[in-house]
């Protein structure tokens, strides 16, 4: 399964199908593959888990947003300036927190995510409070707008593309090894020399920026942004729960989580309509909970440890029939 | 002498503070885990005490007696089927194990209730006292009492009950308490099911004085948190000083800078403590610490 | 703390109301193997902890190199020279036994191809057998091995001077001696040793002097021999005073 291989696959696919809600499945699903990604680097990489990604989400949405509002900035550059606002709190938080032994990075930007829902509620002269603010439809490039939504399924898959190829060349460079390294056991790492600190802070640090962008992505999409859906608990739930159940530490993983929960999310949303809301929330818990109990992995961990002992398996049996 | 008032009603609040973290910092201190879904318990507690009082008119202060026993039991299972599998496992398994009932049980009570915001409103809830200056509001006394004295039961307890001293030798050694006979396995789950029966408590004292509504947890367990490592991650008699701290510090900033504001400086008091003293007020240093050793 | 490669001056540690070291000096000079030893409790531990940067001191100072180094992080003190191994072998088990050895050599810089080398090198004086095992993660290999492997990382960072932590725990007496053989070897290479210990053997073996610790506080050091013989160092680890033949 290779990288190029599923990008021309997305590619692929969007330009085949004509259908708008098949399209905007696909749109969700690298969406939120997208967002896993970026939580893999620091939850599943280097192992500092992050209970309120969502802060770095929605810092990012309303960045460039209001960048576009107020200053009349192009979305690229709003994003960007997104980008680098919430890399400097990730950095801060993350140096505060990861220093320390315990949970309270995961504390911490649970706490953020809840203090940025309250600022953005309550500073109405910034944000238009509870009220939201709303996108201009400009379509065109330069204003990271499609009239297609097959051209938003693209910027989405652009977006994926970029955070997994940031998740390629920490993998298979040496700081894949120091990350590793450090996962598995900060001490022994910083007795060799490992710099842990400074490795930890800046995965958290590239994670949250990526973060921001997939923010800006939402509010360019759906053109509508409000501290609600973008400064929501269920975000930073979702978007890890993906990248645990696909596989933490490994680029497959956040997209074949996200292949199978986002349509299970959107379905389950959708066959019950609004007389159950939270109905696939419910579900989520418990499959969370099963998951972390009996997959601790993740799915293509699990899945390629099974075909290499299958594999193994049929082998020895070859072996043995011909003896 | 307005700023007496404040601070009155910081302390008024932060008895209730107190209350629901005590257990969540004697679960860190003695389970070693993080329980996320603490809020939850809250909520459930204040749920219960709403359900009571609307189809059976029981005041939130008598419903205490059932909501304790209650969530206790509640607790009890829960330690019992999700918690003690992850004792031993990773810390990304503890907090999501927490994590996935805290979605759970929000998304469960959503869909019992939904979303709207609930509340009671009782006879007597705007009758106040006059002390002197003080203006008094009856739920806030009555709760502050039944708050502390909840706490400073616990604290008797832990001080003189062998279950308590078992809890506290758990917290210092589990291994060595372990060989000296204790069932260690039951001083978690009497932990943790107490940590959920003084959180469901703390959500009917809450009742008379906030509305409930599905996620009202995940502001409480924030508090209870940031009240937990200010007084020391596993020290009761601290969390019961920093959420009276917190109380006073929360009112406070609400009148000093503004009242949306308020809830927003925990954070910035979290960052603060982690800073300077990660311990706490009255933490030992390493006690942050969550190493299964 | 002169001339010396490491040096502790009035180290203290006091854990809640314990001094479990309590104004300990003592120091290492180049080329020498030094054994640390003591009774359980003695504060061995501690020290060892407090002068490879796991643990500040209360109170005493740390210099390494003629630096003073009190305080300092472990990762930099690695990068100055000084490295140590855990006595639970801690290797990276997740990780490819290569890997493990490369993430060493990573101190060191260079390109990937020097790193590469670097943990080639650093795993030779194991023997060829640990060439096998490249590929393993090192969870699998057996107690020994992982050992090995966590020896074989301590050295690519190439050290001056390398610090272990009861590194016979589970051995037997034949990879003890196969232990010893290696120490020895990485002395006459340049390499300065200390170790925590209780294999007597590895002490009384290799040990050019031997530190012994009690009760927090220094009891006594000097050659092996001499320190064998000593009636305070018998009694700590007997706990009552010898009675002699003249005293009965």
């Amino acid at each position: 399964m290779s990288f190029g291989g599923l990008l021309a696959l997305g590619a692929g696919a969007l330009f085949a199908i004509s259908s708008s809600f098949w399209l905007d499945l696909v749109f969700w699903i690298c969406f939120w593959a997208a967002l896993a990604q970026a939580w893999n680097i620091v939850g599943g990489y280097v192992g500092q888990l992050s209970l309120g990604h969502t802060a770095f989400f929605g810092l990012g949405a309303y960045t460039s947003t209001l960048a576009t509002l107020r200053w009349d900035l192009t979305p690229w550059l709003g994003g960007l300036m997104g980008a680098l606002i919430v890399a400097a709190v990730g950095f801060a938080v993350a140096l505060v927190c990861l220093r320390l032994r315990g949970p309270f990075f995961a504390l911490a930007t649970l706490a953020l995510a809840e203090l940025l829902l309250i600022v953005a509620v309550q500073w109405r002269a910034l944000t238009e409070g509870s009220e939201g603010l709303t996108l201009p439809f400009r379509p065109g490039l330069a204003n990271l707008m499609f009239e297609t939504k097959a051209g938003f399924g693209l910027y989405a898959l652009g977006l994926l593309a970029l955070v997994t190829a940031v998740t390629l060349l920490v993998e298979h460079t040496r700081v894949g090894l120091l990350l590793q390294a450090i996962k598995n056991d900060e001490d022994a790492a910083r007795s060799v020399g490992v710099r842990v600190l400074r490795w930890k802070v800046t995965a958290a640090a590239v994670s949250a920026a990526l973060t921001a962008l997939g923010g800006t992505l939402y509010a360019q999409y759906l053109q509508v942004i409000e501290p609600s859906s973008v400064f929501n608990w269920e975000v930073s739930v979702q978007l890890a729960l993906i990248a645990i159940i696909g596989g933490r530490g490994n680029w497959l993983g956040a997209i074949v989580g996200s292949v199978f929960l986002t349509p299970l999310a959107i379905g389950l949303r959708a066959w019950l309509g609004g007389s159950y809301a939270g109905l696939h929330l419910v579900v989520y818990g418990p499959i969370l909970i099963v998951s972390v109990l009996f997959i601790p992995e993740g799915i293509v961990p699990w899945a390629s440890e099974w075909m290499r002992s299958r594999r193994a398996r049929r082998h020895a049996a070859a072996v043995g029939a011909g003896a | 002498m307005v700023l007496l008032q404040v601070v009155v009603s910081g302390l008024l609040l932060g008895g209730i503070y107190a209350l629901v973290s005590v257990g969540l910092t004697l679960t860190f201190g003695v389970v070693r885990i993080a329980n996320f879904a603490h809020g939850e318990f809250l909520m459930v507690g204040m749920f219960l005490a709403w359900v009571l009082h609307e189809r059976a008119g029981i005041d939130p202060y008598l419903a205490c007696v059932v909501v304790g026993p209650a969530l206790f039991a509640m607790g009890f299972l829960v330690e019992r089927s999700l918690i003690r599998p992850v004792i031993q496992a990773s810390h990304m398994a503890q907090i999501f194990v927490t994590v996935g009932l805290a979605v759970f049980l929000q998304n469960g009570a959503l869909m019992i209730w939904g979303a709207d915001h609930r509340g009671v409103i009782l006879p007597y809830a705007d009758r106040v006292w006059f002390v002197g200056p003080i203006v008094l509001s009856l739920p806030r006394v009555v709760a502050f009492a039944v708050a502390m004295a909840l706490c400073l039961a616990l604290l008797a307890f832990l001080r003189w009950t062998y279950w308590g001293k078992a809890v506290r030798a758990t917290a210092e050694d589990r291994e060595i308490t372990r060989v000296m006979g204790i069932d260690t396995g039951r001083v978690y789950s009497l932990t943790f099911a107490t940590g959920a029966g003084l959180a469901g408590i703390a959500g009917a004292l809450l009742l008379p004085m906030y509305a409930v509504y599905p996620t009202v947890g995940i502001q409480f367990v924030l508090v209870a948190f940031i009240v937990a490592v200010l007084g020391g991650l596993g020290s009761a008699v601290g969390a019961i000083l920093a959420g009276l701290v917190i109380g006073v510090v929360e009112v406070l900033s609400g009148f000093l800078i503004a009242p949306g504001l308020q809830q927003a400086l925990y954070f910035v008091v979290f960052l603060l403590v982690l800073i300077v003293r990660p311990a706490g007020l009255l933490g030992r240093r390493g006690a942050e610490e969550l190493v299964v050793t | 703390m002169n001339g010396a490669l490491l040096a502790a001056a009035a180290l203290s540690k006091r854990f809640g109301g314990v001094h479990a070291v309590n104004g300990i000096s003592l120091e290492v000079r180049a080329g020498e193997i030094v054994s640390l030893v003591g009774p359980n409790g003695a504060g061995k531990t501690t020290v060892f902890n407090l002068v490879t940067g796991f643990i500040r001191p209360d109170a005493g100072r740390v210099a390494f190199r003629g630096r003073d180094v009190t305080g300092m992080a472990p990762e930099k003190l690695c990068r100055l020279g000084l490295v140590r191994t855990f006595q639970a072998s801690r290797v990276f088990g997740d990780m490819r036994v290569e890997d493990n050895v490369k993430v060493g050599a990573m101190v060191r810089g260079g390109t990937g191809a020097a790193i590469e080398q670097g943990a080639r090198d650093a795993l030779d004086p194991f023997g060829a057998r640990m060439h096998e095992y490249l590929d393993r993660p090192a969870a699998k290999l057996s107690f020994a091995n992982r050992r090995r492997v966590e020896l074989a990382r301590a050295l690519a960072t190439r050290p001056v001077l390398l610090a272990m932590d009861e590194p016979t725990a589970g051995m037997n007496p034949a990879e003890t001696r196969e232990l010893m053989d290696l120490i020895r070897r990485l002395r006459d290479g340049g390499l300065t040793v200390l170790v925590i210990e209780h294999d007597m053997t590895l002490v009384m073996g290799i040990s050019d002097r031997v530190i012994v610790l009690d009760h927090g506080e220094l009891l006594t050091e000097g050659p092996p021999e001499a320190v064998r013989a000593n009636p305070r160092v018998i009694e700590a680890y007997l706990g009552r005073p010898i009675v002699t033949a003249e005293s009965s």
